[in-house]
């Protein structure tokens, strides 16, 4: 068991990958005798279950665009672990899904409203707050920002917005380590934020079932060094990849719209999938998991939650569920009728699409 | 709007790009290579080549010994600009009528015509034949439409039209068009799905295929995605990159002139990078902008 080690924002960092809050603190010979434990091949044991720390995971229904999203946002986070006090001149930087956005499509990518909300809460507790995403499909980030309609939103909210795929880089180790990548050159902004909210759709992917708040971190990766698209990353793995940035980010929580949604032959020409979910969280392996289950879809086979779990658990019985239970939210998701898809159904019924 | 008006935002705008070192994507940024290409090719397109060549120079200080340039000082990697560079020192030298950036030119081409975009055998579920070789954004990966365009583009510059690679290049443009008209990032079906088309990449891609003598006819649809399209866009670059593609085939209308000005406008009060500005300098120039100038040599045959 490796020892807890500071990253740059002295925070502990624990031995599963996540932050350490105050209200997400565990005791370490817990862990060391369930992990003593896990290894003897016991793990399934009630005594077990109860011991091993839970991540919170917070699931808002009926929600609209137009309704009072500020307030489910609010509870959400709050619900989720986070201490508003800690936020007081922190940067924060919301990190929204614009991979290829159309006008005909809407559904493709996060809704103005919802990251306009973010930032209001975030702001009321001090925080400054900046926009920041770096399309993969699209070099002209300016169409996208006015076809998402997101540009119209962030001038009326007088929030900045940072072009990830355009700005001085750094040079990040890779703390994941499932690809060979040995690294990562992140954006200015990122490397700045002390918190990157991940702020994805929710929606199915053609290749890897399911993209929520992890794969949503792709667009923080600069298309300045890695081009559009992202070419690097698919070349050595997409679930490794995708763990890796997850594991060298900054520290993350995630807000995930799931009002309305898309299935099918996502994530960009799907059909949409009214949900009236808001989901949020601070461990974005738990929530991708949560989310994915809401789909009718099992984590487990979804490529990269299945090598997730040194960034934070996948199983039910971690995840401490506040607001709605999800399992009386579950509405399978059609997915495309391809070999590699159809096993990640909940149900060998689940729906699906040609 | 007079031509008089129109006139002058233009010759302010050439005026600042004369002036300028700084040569970033956004005001107060780090200067990159792909600005400083197309400030010295604007200025080369409005008849001040020599006013270029500052720019045209620090492009040079860039290239590394292997002969790539990189997208800045800092960043000498990836080396998709050492295209666009190959363009500026080509047709910078032409119009001053010397040789000063033939070393620069040659180390550039011996590294572009050994480097290539991952090729792997066709397959079932992605559209495009992934075959041919073009040249990618990043080393070690699949070529994609806008660093193949602009490489076709340098070559035809640097007289290299009939260059095995560039022909290569030219068939593989070609076949990543949508079947319903325009281009994207370079994917065309994937899971039977035919892909969403865009405005940039459609641009650059006609434009580089106009260079290449393409003829209008095999782009049609493509074209006319862009005439249809075009009013609707509200992006300096998209609609820049849309105008060059139609002024490429000679369908650019007056009106998308008077949007370019437009643009211009929102240019200043948004406060601006040069990158910008270059484009729409050059998007003004219409069928006089040296990046959709075709490198007249005798007994060229059509790739039509």
């Amino acid at each position: 068991m490796s020892p807890a080690t500071l990253n740059k924002n002295n925070a502990d960092v624990v031995p599963d990958g996540t932050i350490a809050s105050d209200e997400n603190k565990f005791d370490r010979r817990t862990l060391v005798i369930a992990g003593s434990l896990l290894s003897a091949g016991i793990a399934a044991t009630p005594i077990i279950k109860r011991m091993l720390p839970k991540k919170q995971v917070f699931v808002a229904k009926n929600q609209r665009y137009d309704g009072p999203l500020v307030d489910t946002i609010r509870d959400g986070l709050v619900a989720a672990g986070i201490d508003p006090t800690w936020l007081r001149g922190k940067r924060v930087l919301l990190k929204p899904n614009m991979v290829e956005p159309t006008r005909e499509i809407p559904h493709m990518t996060t809704h103005p409203n919802v990251i306009v909300a973010a930032a209001e809460v975030f702001r009321s507790w001090g925080a400054s707050v900046k926009v920041g995403e770096g399309p993969g499909h699209v070099r002209d980030t300016e169409i996208a920002l006015e076809e998402s309609g997101v540009a119209e939103a962030l001038e009326t909210a007088k929030l900045p917005f940072a072009d990830l795929n355009y700005e001085s880089v750094c040079w990040t180790k890779n703390r994941g380590k499932k690809s060979k990548l040995k690294g990562f050159y992140f954006p200015q902004s990122v490397c700045e934020a002390d918190l990157l909210v991940s702020m994805p759709k929710m929606k199915t992917h053609h290749w890897v079932g399911v993209t929520a708040s992890m794969k949503n971190l792709y667009g923080i990766i600069p298309g300045i060094k890695y081009g559009w698209p992202k070419n690097v990353l698919h070349h050595n793995g997409i679930p490794e990849t995708v763990f890796d940035i997850n594991a060298s980010a900054p520290r993350t929580a995630a807000i995930i719209d799931g009002i309305e949604c898309m299935e099918g032959d996502g994530p960009i020409l799907g059909s949409m999938k009214h949900m009236g979910l808001i989901l949020v969280g601070q461990n974005l392996p738990a929530l991708d998991a949560t989310t994915t289950r809401i789909m009718g879809l099992r984590p487990e086979l979804i490529p990269y939650l299945n090598i997730a779990s040194s960034l934070g658990p996948i199983e039910t019985y971690r995840a401490e569920q506040t607001g709605e239970n999800w399992e009386d939210l579950v509405s399978p998701f059609r997915i495309l009728d391809r070999p590699h898809l159809r096993d990640l159904r909940t149900s060998a019924d689940g729906p699906l699409v040609t | 709007m007079s031509r008089a008006v129109r006139m002058d935002w233009n010759s302010q705008a050439v005026e600042h790009l004369a002036s300028t070192r700084e040569w970033n994507y956004r005001r107060g940024g780090d200067s990159y290579a792909e600005p400083a290409a197309l400030t010295a090719l604007a200025l080369i397109g409005a008849g001040q080549a020599q006013e270029s060549v500052v720019a045209a120079e620090w492009l040079a200080q860039l290239q590394s010994p292997d002969g790539t340039v990189g997208v800045s000082a800092r960043e000498t990697t990836p080396c998709w600009p050492t295209a666009l560079a190959i363009s500026v020192w080509s047709i910078c030298q032409e119009k001053l009528q010397d040789d000063r950036f033939t070393t620069n030119i040659e180390s550039a081409l011996n590294w572009t015509f050994e480097h290539q975009g991952k090729t792997a055998p066709r397959r079932d579920g992605i559209g495009h034949d992934t075959s041919l070789r073009g040249w990618s954004w990043a080393l070690g990966t699949h070529a994609w439409l806008e660093p193949t365009s602009m490489f076709v583009t340098a070559l035809h510059h640097a007289g290299k039209p009939l260059h095995p690679r560039t022909i290569e290049a030219v068939r593989m443009i070609v076949d990543r068009q949508l079947p319903r008209g325009g281009f994207n990032y370079g994917n065309t079906f994937v899971l039977g799905q035919q892909l969403l088309s865009h405005v940039q990449p459609t641009g650059i891609a006609l434009s580089a295929l106009a260079v290449a003598n393409i003829d209008a006819s095999r782009v049609e649809r493509s074209l006319r995605y862009l005439q249809q399209r075009w009013a609707d866009v509200e992006s300096t670059a998209s609609l820049c990159y849309a105008s060059m593609g139609l002024a490429a085939y000679g369908r650019s209308p007056d009106a998308l002139q008077e949007k370019l000005e437009r643009r211009h406008a929102a240019w200043k009060s948004k406060r601006q990078g040069i990158y910008k500005l270059a484009l729409l300098t050059l998007a003004a120039q219409n069928e006089r902008c040296p990046l959709i100038h075709k490198r007249m040599t005798r007994d060229e045959p059509s790739n039509a």
